[in-house]
């Protein structure tokens, strides 16, 4: 194997050599005399200042030289070139590197190893061959095209850092063979370097390479990297919103450990330091830390979750929002003929509480009040709907402003054959009186990914089944809606519309204990309590998203409202309602005209699945490529493991190691040996 | 006198870092003593003092056999110490006394040397006097059996300083001395060695007893010294570029002619000639003094 080096600049610090030659040539006089009691016999004696001239001290002069060049070579780098690859070079060839820049590379030393390789691998590039760099996260960048000037590529890998976002190699494989197919390269080689995540094999399917073209795998950090990470929080806030606390669990994993590990944990909230917790992290298993704020400042804030720093620190860091507890506001229309019974335990599930998270207002009859009303208030439409143009109109405003709606079916409402038209607010339209007093219905179907029950995970384990609903209304939803619960006859019992901007849900049956005794049952009462808060647009919203989630942004905010990125830069969304989260932080969503009240705080962290280091096999990345290119060849064989780089590199730090020992024997030596000095005269 | 004297208390490097020069004095002369197996009349002369009975210890050769003869016990003949010999030491103050290369100079040991030595006439008996030179005298303690404290103070007051050749120094010392006694000149002798003879001669026939004791520091024979630099005289300033690795052998064979020379040339005329070391314990010193001493009171 040839030698080669990874800097070869540094030979040029070999020159050096000529400065203990010239030290030792020079014999440099002391400037500060030496103090003698007579120089009778020393005048005496003739001498010829040629003598300075001659070399003294030979074997001093040799260890200073030889360790000169020991350290000059050795911060060369030098490394063993695959006699493959030196053949390889004989005929020009095009290699694309593509880097892998997803989060998990900032791991301690990860990034520095993946330069070094990259270096290794243009340097032993030969002359007329061509090199391009593409960096890969979520996406692909080509950060310096195929060019026979190195200096290019190098320079834009300086420029390159690890970001907080996820790996798709298959982006990068994919702008790799691009830039082969537009050179009309014969000899392309595709150099995948990265820690090879498994999170990171997705989009690998339907990867093409150009014909004559291969994928050698480099693998970059070790596989038995380990890592705490925070996954999540649940939070929930007690008391009143201006004076209230807080309790917040942090959901921490300790990935690919083998011991348990000792962390300590702090929790801040508005920038402030307000808990702190220490935690034991079983390996490879969630461990829940829980916090207690004391005082929680009231509003939506920003909170954090800060673990002991690791050698991956970008998710050491968890940021959440922690929203604030406004109370609700239910207007509950009703006909003008209810009976007290009828809103008996509708009206008593959304006052208990402590304190009330609902302020209940109910309108017997007479004209829809929902002037002014829109996103925080609940519109319970008890046995009734709107009727005229008026009502109608002015519901639709309300929806408009934010606002959602709850209806339950009673006996008033007239029935329909057909579902409603697609103008129509409603989902779904009331149809016939179903009696059931033999078999009395039962719930079941519950669709636990609507946002609308997804707070109710296990409800069916606490009796949800139990309800035996007696009478009920016929749904007949509309195809764009969404049935939430269903009967056991296959009827609709809850339906949602499907619209993000518009909550709209239908009950079939009224919560009066006659048609059913759905009321009195335990999980009556979260239940309706979460179908209100569905509808008035809280509780839904999650306290924290990932780089790469696209928002959809839900009125009042429209387009134009500017959004302060974690950056400082104010964003406008002109074209589309939707917001990229591309950074890590907190995205502050404001009102139009910018004032500082700010109505959204979106918590920003990096992806979840870049904090699994666990490692696939890179031939699995070669297998599907290979599978999926029809006139490709692939390299599986070629796999360029750390320890194969390390072992083609190693001489550097055998070079050092025997410079050093050479330069303490120097010291010894001309400290014990020649090299001592008298001391000078003492003064009196 | 013991093979192994406590040279730990007679360090000069110990004794250098006692600011009281008459306590280093008593307690270096004190040590000294203390090594000795016998209990020696140092004051040795030939007037009868009394009879005291035999102590082990005693030097055999100092019992008195006819009063044995006569009493069948052992008692032994004491002498009254010799109160008339001055001793006069003189001390070179030259510029080069102040070379040293380990933990004390030149100047320092002489001055140890010298207050031992006043101490030890004192305690004999002796008349004792002072005198320091650097070209001249540059400070005078005429004898006295009362001046040891005037010469300890003294010596506390010299500073190594000045330009002298050791000749003219001594030949003024020649011109202070009094009657016949003994002189101690301790120097570092950096003179030719027939002329420092012929002076020390003219001192002898005078009727005086001259001890020239020669203070050498280690680096002076040994020129340990291997950077080249310019080497500067204590004495004249004058400086000279010396590249040490190429003269280191000569210069050593020259300081050997040397000193030899100067053994040679002072034994030849009759004057006691000892060489030390400034990391030579004192009591080798005091020893080679005493041995001059009794030499001396045999004579007598």
């Amino acid at each position: 194997m040839p030698l080669g080096f990874l800097v070869p600049a540094f030979l040029v610090a070999g020159l050096a050599v000529a400065l203990p030659v010239w030290l030792h040539l020079r014999q440099r006089e002391r400037k500060v005399p030496i103090a003698f009691p007579s120089l009778m016999f020393l005048a005496r004696i003739p001498h010829r200042t040629a003598d300075r001239r001659r070399l003294t001290h030979l074997f001093l002069l040799a260890l200073r030289t030889l360790a000169v060049i020991l350290l000059a070579v050795a911060f060369a780098r030098p490394f063993l070139q695959d006699d493959t690859a030196t053949a390889a070079t004989r005929r020009a060839r095009d290699v694309v590197i593509v880097a892998d820049r997803s989060m998990s590379m900032g791991y301690a030393g990860s990034w520095a190893a993946l330069r070094d390789s990259v270096r290794g691998i243009l340097a032993g590039l030969g002359s007329g061959d061509r090199a391009a760099l593409v960096l890969v996260d979520e996406g692909a960048e080509v950060a310096a095209p195929l060019t026979g000037e190195l200096a290019g590529v190098t320079a834009a890998l300086a420029a390159a850092a690890p970001l907080p976002s996820g790996a798709r190699l298959g982006a990068g494989i994919r702008a790799a063979a691009r830039l082969l197919v537009d050179s009309s390269s014969i000899r392309g080689e595709i150099l995948l370097l990265s820690d090879f995540q498994r999170s990171g094999a997705a989009g690998l399917e339907g990867v093409a390479l150009p014909p004559g073209a291969t994928v050698r795998p480099v693998i970059i950090a070790p596989g038995d990297r380990s890592n705490a990470a925070i996954l999540g929080v649940e939070t929930v806030r007690r008391g009143t919103d201006a004076g209230g606390s807080a309790e917040v669990t942090a959901r921490a994993v300790w990935y690919g450990g083998t011991a348990p590990r000792a962390v300590r944990a702090v929790l801040e909230l508005g920038g402030r330091e307000v808990a702190t917790a220490t935690a034991t992290l079983a390996p490879n298993a969630v461990t829940p830390i829980r916090f207690v704020a004391p005082r929680a400042p009231p509003g939506t804030v920003r909170g954090v979750v800060r673990l002991t720093e690791d050698a991956l620190p970008a998710d050491d860091e968890y940021r959440f929002a922690l929203a604030g507890e406004a109370l609700i506001r239910v207007k509950i229309f009703a006909p003008a003929d209810l009976r007290a019974a009828e809103l008996l335990f509708l009206q008593h599930a959304l006052t208990i509480g402590r304190p009330p998270r609902f302020t209940v207002e109910v309108s017997r009859g007479g004209p829809l009040a929902l002037n002014g009303l829109g996103r925080g208030t609940a519109a319970v439409f008890l046995d009734r709907l709107p009727a005229d143009d008026a009502g109608r109109r002015a519901f639709s405003g309300f929806l408009d402003r934010g606002g959602g709606a709850l209806a339950l079916a009673g006996s008033r409402l007239p029935a329909r054959n057909a579902p409603p038209v697609p103008d129509d607010p409603w989902p779904a339209s009331v149809g016939a009186v179903i009696t059931r007093t033999e078999s009395p219905g039962v719930l079941g179907g519950l669709d636990r990914d609507h946002p609308a029950l997804a707070p109710l995970q296990g409800l069916e384990g606490s009796g949800f089944s139990g309800a035996r609903f007696f009478r009920y209304r016929a749904l007949l939803p509309r195809e764009d809606s969404d049935v939430l619960v269903r009967l056991d006859d296959g009827r609709p019992a809850l339906v949602a519309s499907r619209s993000q901007s518009r909550r709209v849900l239908m009950l079939a049956a009224p919560a009066d204990g006659v048609w059913s005794d759905l009321a009195l049952h335990p999980f009556f009462l979260p239940l309706l309590q979460r179908l209100i808060e569905h509808a008035a647009g809280r509780g839904a919203e999650r306290s924290a998203r990932e780089v790469g989630d696209v928002l959809a942004l839900e009125p009042p905010l429209s387009r134009a409202t500017p959004i302060l990125s974690p950056d400082g830069e104010t964003i406008r969304v002109d074209t589309s309602a939707t917001l990229a989260l591309r950074m890590p932080g907190f995205y502050e969503i404001r009102q139009d005209g910018g004032s500082a009240e700010s109505v959204a705080l979106i918590a920003v962290n990096p992806p979840a699945a870049e904090s699994d280091l666990a490692r696939m096999d890179p031939r699995e990345v070669v297998l599907v490529v290979q599978a999926d290119s029809t006139a490709g060849e692939t390299s599986s064989e070629a796999l360029l493991t750390p320890v194969d780089l390390e072992r083609r590199q190693r001489f550097w730090r055998a070079l050092l190691l025997a410079a050093l020992v050479l330069l303490t024997v120097e010291v010894i030596y001309a400290n014990l040996g020649p090299g001592r000095r008298a001391p000078g005269a003492v003064a009196t | 006198m013991s093979d192994a004297p406590r040279t730990g208390l007679l360090d000069p490097a110990v004794l250098a870092r006692i600011g009281d020069l008459e306590l280093v004095a008593r307690n270096a002369v004190a040590g000294f003593l203390h090594g000795l197996h016998r209990t020696p009349r140092l004051g040795v002369s030939g007037d009868f003092a009394e009879h005291r009975p035999y102590q082990p210890g005693d030097d055999i050769r100092r019992l008195d056999w006819r009063v044995y003869g006569r009493t069948d016990r052992f008692y032994v003949k004491e002498c009254q110490a010799d109160t008339n010999t001055s001793v006069v030491i003189a001390v070179d103050t030259s510029g080069s006394m102040g070379f040293g290369s380990g933990a004390v100079t030149k100047f320092v040991y002489a001055r140890l040397l010298a207050a031992s030595l006043a101490w030890f006439s004192q305690r004999q008996g002796d008349r004792i006097g002072l005198m320091t030179f650097a070209g001249q005298v540059v400070d005078f303690v005429p004898c006295s059996t009362r001046h040891l404290r005037h010469v300890l103070h003294a010596l506390e007051r010299a500073r190594p300083a000045g330009r002298g050749a050791p000749l003219e120094g001594i030949r003024a010392v020649a011109d202070r001395l009094g009657r016949s006694g003994v002189v101690v000149i301790i120097s570092d002798w950096y003179a030719d060695p027939i002329q420092i003879r012929d002076t020390l001669a003219g001192i002898r026939v005078r009727g005086y007893d001259v001890i020239a004791l020669h203070v050498v520091d280690p680096a002076e024979r040994t020129f340990p010294y291997e950077e080249p630099a310019p080497f500067e005289d204590l004495e004249t300033g004058e400086r000279l570029s010396v590249v040490p690795a190429a003269l280191r052998d000569r210069y050593r064979a020259r300081m050997e002619d040397h000193l030899q020379a100067l053994e040679e040339e002072m034994t030849s005329y009759g004057i006691d000639y000892s060489r030390f070391e400034t990391s030579d314990p004192l009591d080798v010193a005091l020893r080679a003094y005493l041995v001059r001493r009794e030499a001396m009171a045999q004579v007598r």
